[in-house]
C-alpha cells in the first residue's frame, strides 16, 4: 500500500502541491487528474523520491520511503511526462543501460529487451539512435524502461501521450493485467477514456489541492453528474467552458 | 510586409541568435545570458592582458624590444589561436539549427530576414570577440613601444592602429576561414556525411592548434632565419602575414614584411569573400537538410561497432552495474560530440608533447643516446596516459543531456563501489589497454620484445595506480550532474596537476631507467608496483571506502557576491 500523507511542496512563494493525501492499494489503478499546472507531476516526482516534499510523507507499507529510498526505488517503475532520453544511444542500448542499472542478469535482460522491442513494433529501429525516433517511439522506450524489471509500484505520468491508437489500447490492457497481479499503479493522464477504462479510483487535483477522491461511480453520484468528464468540469472548471471559448474566439478575431 | 516591420524582426532575431551562441549545456540551465557573456568576455580577455603584463619587466625601458616583430608574433599567434578554438567550439551554432528552424519556419518571417539576422549575429560575434581577445595587448603594447624617444601622441596612435589591425585582422581571418571551411563542406558533402566529417574536422583542428601551440617556442626561434631567406618559409605561417600588416602600418622598410602584409591582406580578402559566398550558398542547403532532420541525427552508430564493444564489456565485466556505467561512459565519450571534442583536446595535448619530444629525439638519432634521452623516451607513454586519464576524469564532470539523468536517479542502488568500478573499467578499456598495446608494438620495434613487455607492464601498473587515485571517490556519476566551473581555484588545480605530471612521467621514467639496468631490480620494482595496486584495491574493498551519495545537481554560486555595504 502506498500512502501519500499531507504532502506539500512549495517553490518559493508558489505552493505547487498543498496538503495532498490519498492512498493507492495493490490491485488498484489510481487515476490522477487535474488541469495543467495543478501539481500532478510535482506530486509524482515526490512519490518517486526524486523530489523532497516541503512537508508531509510518502509511506510504502507503512514506512516512510525516505528512510530507505534506495530499496524503495528498486521496486519502482516510472514513466516521466517528458521523454528525456540519451539521444545518442540506440533504443536497445538504452534499455540495456536501464536493465543493468537495475542489476538484471544479462541473458534474461537481453531476451526481454528483444521481446519488448518487437512487441512494441520497434524491431526495425533497435539499432537506430533515439535521436531519430518519433515521439511515440520514444514514449514506448520510456514505458519499456519502466517495466523491464517487473516493478511492484508503477508511477505513470501521462503514459500514453504520443502513442497511436493501437499502442494505447495495448497499454491500457497491459495496465489492467498488471493491476490484476497486485501491482500498485498510479496513473496521471488527461485521457479520460484511459482513466474510465482502467482506473478503479481517481484523485482530482486543483491548484495543488485534492478536490475529489473516490471511485468514478462514487464521484458521479456524489456530484450528481452523468460522466467523469462532467464531474471533472464540475470540480475544477471555475468558468463555463462555453464562455471561455467564446471569449477566446472573440480575442482571436480581434485583429 | 512593411520595411519597418521587417527591420523590427531583424533586430529581434539578431539579438536572439547572438544569445544562442552562449547557450551551452555545460553550464547550469538557469545560467543567465548576461552573466555568461561577461564571464566569457572576461575569460578570453585575461590572457591578452596577462601576457603583456608578464612581459612587462622585459619590455619596460626597452622600446626597441617592445617594437620588435617577435613580440608582435606572440600576440598575433595568440589572437588566432583563441579565435580558432572559439570558432571550433561554436561550430554548430554557425548555421541555423533544427530548433531555430522549427520555431521560425511557421512564422511569417522572410527567409532573407532570418538569413540577414543570422549573418549579422555572426558579424557581431566576430567583432566583439576579436576586439575582446586582443584588447589587453592593444592597450598595453603601444605605450611600451612609444616610450622614450618615440613618444608623442601621434606615434602612440599610429602604433595602436597598427597593432590593432594586425591582431584583429588575424582573429578575423581565422574566424572567416573556419566559416568558409564549414560552408564549403556543407556544399560538398551530403548532409549526413557533413555531420560526421564535422566532428572529424573539429577534432583535427583542435589537435592541429595544440600541436602548433607546443611547437610555437621553436617556431619563434626559427622565424628570423625563415624570414630572412626571402620570406619564403615565413609565408607558410599565417600569423607572420599579420605581423607584416602591423609592421607595414608602423612604417617598416623591410621588403619581407611588405610581401607578407600583401599576402595577409589577400588572405583576409579571400577569406571574407569565400566565407560570405560559401556561407550564403551553404545556408540554404543546410536549412533544407536540417528541416528534414538529416543533419541532426548525431551519434549515429554502426551496428557492428556497438555490438563489438558490447560483447567485449560483457566478456570482461561480471557485475551489471559496473557494466552499465562502463558502457555508458564509453558510449558518451565516443559519441557525444562535445565529449569527443574534449577527449580529443586532451589526447591532442598529450600527443603534441610526445611529438615534440620524439622530434627532438629523432634529430639526435645519429649519435648514441645519452641516459637523459633514454629517460625521455621511456616517459612518452606515461605522458599520453597521464593526459588521457586525467582528461577522462575531468570529462566525467561534464554532463551529457542533463535532463535525461533522471534514469540514474530512479534506478539508484546501494552498491556504490560497483558504479565506481564501472568508471574505472572505462578508463582501463579506453586508455590503459590501448596504450599498453601500442607500447608493446612501438618499443618492441625500437628495442626488443622483452624490454617492450617490461615497459608495457611498468606503464600499465602506473596507469592503474593513477586510475585508482583519480577515482578513489566520486561524488558524481560520470556525465550525470550539472557542472559549475571554477569550484577549485585554477592556479591550485594547475599546480597540483603539474606536480603530479612531473612525478608521474619524469620521476617514474627515471626510476624505470634505473630499474632496467638489472634484472633483480626489474623484478622487485614490478612486484612492488603490482602489490601496491592489489593492496590499494584490497584496502578499498575491505575498508569500504565510504562514498557519499551521488549528487545530480550542483548549484552555481552566485555570480556576483554583493558585500551588502549599502545601508
Ligand atoms: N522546478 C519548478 N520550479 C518552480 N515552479 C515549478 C517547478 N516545477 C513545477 N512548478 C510549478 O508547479 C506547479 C505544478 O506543476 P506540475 O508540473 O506539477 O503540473 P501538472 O499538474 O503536472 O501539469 P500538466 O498537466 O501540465 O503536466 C505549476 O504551477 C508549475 O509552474
Ligand atoms: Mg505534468
Amino acid at each position: 500500500m502506498l500512502e501519500i500523507r499531507n504532502v506539500t511542496k512549495s517553490y518559493g512563494r508558489l505552493t505547487a502541491v498543498n496538503n495532498v493525501s490519498f492512498t493507492v492499494r495493490p490491485h488498484e489503478v489510481c487515476g490522477y487528474l487535474g488541469p495543467n499546472g495543478s501539481g500532478k507531476s510535482t506530486t509524482i516526482k515526490i512519490i518517486t523520491g526524486m523530489l523532497e516534499p516541503t512537508a508531509g510523507t510518502v509511506l510504502y507499507r507503512g514506512q516512510d520511503i525516505r528512510e530507505d529510498l534506495i530499496a524503495y526505488k528498486s521496486l519502482l517503475g516510472y514513466v516521466p511526462e517528458e521523454p528525456h532520453l540519451y539521444s545518442y544511444l540506440t533504443g536497445w542500448e538504452y534499455l540495456q543501460l536501464v536493465g543493468e542499472l537495475r542489476c538484471l542478469p544479462s541473458e534474461a535482460l537481453e531476451r526481454k529487451i528483444g521481446r519488448m522491442l518487437s512487441l512494441f513494433l520497434l524491431e526495425d529501429y533497435k539499432y537506430a539512435p533515439i535521436s531519430s525516433y518519433s515521439k511515440g517511439m520514444k514514449q514506448k522506450i520510456l514505458i519499456a524502461a519502466a517495466l523491464v524489471h517487473n516493478p511492484e509500484i508503477l508511477i505513470l505520468d501521462e503514459p500514453i501521450s504520443g502513442l497511436d491508437i493501437t499502442a494505447g489500447l495495448v497499454f491500457r490492457e497491459l495496465v489492467s493485467r498488471l493491476a490484476g497481479e497486485g501491482k500498485i499503479i498510479l496513473c496521471s493522464s488527461h485521457e479520460l477514456s484511459l482513466v474510465e477504462n482502467v482506473c478503479s479510483d481517481v484523485v482530482i487535483l486543483h491548484r495543488g489541492r485534492v478536490v475529489g477522491r473516490g471511485s468514478i461511480e462514487e464521484l458521479r453520484q456524489l456530484r450528481n453528474q452523468p460522466s467523469l468528464e462532467a464531474v471533472f468540469s464540475d470540480l475544477v472548471a471555475s468558468d463555463n467552458i462555453e464562455s471561455v471559448a467564446r471569449q477566446m474566439f472573440e480575442l482571436v478575431m480581434e485583429t | 510586409m512593411t520595411f519597418q516591420a521587417e527591420k523590427g524582426q531583424f533586430v529581434r532575431l539578431t539579438r536572439n541568435f547572438f544569445t544562442r551562441f552562449f547557450e551551452n549545456d555545460l553550464l547550469s540551465p538557469q545560467a543567465d545570458f548576461h552573466a555568461t557573456l561577461s564571464q566569457a568576455l572576461g575569460l578570453l580577455a585575461t590572457p591578452g592582458l596577462f601576457v603583456p603584463l608578464l612581459l612587462l619587466p622585459l619590455l619596460m625601458m626597452d622600446a626597441e624590444a617592445a617594437r620588435s616583430w617577435n613580440i608582435k608574433l606572440i600576440f598575433v599567434f595568440f589572437s588566432m589561436l583563441v579565435m580558432g578554438v572559439l570558432s571550433i567550439l561554436e561550430w554548430d551554432a554557425l548555421m541555423l539549427d533544427h530548433r531555430d528552424q522549427t520555431i521560425l519556419m511557421p512564422l511569417p518571417v522572410r527567409p532573407r530576414t532570418i538569413f540577414a539576422a543570422k549573418f549579422a549575429a555572426l558579424a557581431v560575434f566576430l567583432v566583439i570577440f576579436s576586439v575582446d581577445v586582443n584588447a589587453g595587448s592593444i592597450l598595453l603594447l603601444p605605450p611600451l613601444e612609444t616610450q622614450g624617444n618615440m613618444g608623442g601622441l601621434a606615434n602612440l596612435a599610429r602604433f595602436t592602429v597598427a597593432h590593432a589591425a594586425g591582431t584583429i585582422g588575424a582573429s578575423g581571418f581565422t574566424f572567416l576561414l573556419i566559416v568558409s571551411v564549414q560552408g564549403i563542406l556543407i556544399n560538398t558533402f551530403p548532409p549526413k556525411w557533413f555531420r560526421r566529417i564535422s566532428t572529424g574536422i573539429q577534432v583535427i583542428s583542435v589537435l592541429g592548434m595544440l600541436a602548433v601551440l607546443f611547437f610555437f617556442p621553436a617556431i619563434l626561434e626559427e622565424m628570423p632565419r625563415w624570414k630572412s631567406e626571402g620570406a619564403a618559409m615565413a609565408r607558410f605561417f599565417p600569423p607572420m602575414w599579420f605581423v607584416g600588416v602591423s609592421e607595414v602600418l608602423e612604417g617598416t622598410a623591410d621588403p619581407a614584411f611588405r610581401s607578407l602584409a600583401r599576402i595577409g591582406l589577400c588572405g583576409l580578402g579571400l577569406a571574407s569573400a569565400s566565407s560570405v559566398a560559401a556561407y550564403a550558398v551553404a545556408y540554404g542547403r543546410y536549412t533544407r537538410a536540417s528541416l528534414e532532420g538529416a543533419v541532426d541525427a548525431s551519434g549515429a552508430t554502426s551496428r557492428g561497432r556497438g555490438m563489438a564493444l558490447g560483447a567485449l564489456i560483457r566478456g570482461l565485466l561480471r557485475n551489471p552495474l559496473e557494466r552499465a556505467v562502463c558502457r555508458f561512459s564509453l558510449q558518451t565519450m565516443l559519441r557525444s560530440p562535445k565529449h569527443r571534442l574534449l577527449l580529443a583536446a586532451y589526447t591532442g595535448t598529450g600527443l603534441a608533447l610526445v611529438l615534440e619530444e620524439s622530434v627532438a629525439l629523432a634529430l639526435q638519432s645519429g649519435q648514441a643516446w645519452k641516459p637523459a634521452q633514454e629517460v625521455v623516451m621511456l616517459s612518452l607513454p606515461l605522458v599520453i596516459s597521464f593526459f588521457l586519464l586525467s582528461g577522462m576524469r575531468f570529462i566525467f564532470n561534464i554532463p551529457s543531456e542533463l535532463s535525461a539523468n533522471w534514469i540514474f536517479q530512479v534506478t539508484e542502488r546501494r552498491e556504490q563501489t560497483d558504479y565506481l568500478a564501472g568508471a574505472r573499467a572505462s578508463m582501463m578499456l579506453l586508455v590503459v589497454a590501448p596504450v599498453a598495446a601500442v607500447v608493446v608494438i612501438v618499443y618492441g620495434f625500437l628495442f626488443d620484445l622483452e624490454t617492450a613487455l617490461i615497459h608495457a607492464a611498468y606503464c600499465s601498473l602506473l596507469s592503474l595506480l593513477l586510475v585508482e587515485a583519480l577515482v578513489w571517490r566520486l561524488e558524481k556519476l560520470p556525465f550525470t550532474c550539472s557542472y559549475v566551473p571554477g569550484r577549485i581555484p585554477v592556479v591550485m588545480l594547475l599546480t597540483a596537476y603539474w606536480v603530479a605530471f612531473l612525478f608521474y612521467t619524469h620521476v617514474m621514467a627515471f626510476l624505470e631507467h634505473e630499474m632496467l639496468r638489472s634484472r633483480p631490480a626489474t623484478v622487485i620494482c614490478i612486484s612492488v608496483l603490482l602489490s601496491a595496486w592489489c593492496g590499494l584495491r584490497a584496502y578499498r574493498r575491505r575498508a569500504h571506502v565510504k562514498n557519499a551519495a551521488f549528487v545530480f545537481h550542483e548549484e552555481p554560486e552566485p555570480v556576483v557576491c554583493t558585500l551588502n555595504l549599502g545601508g
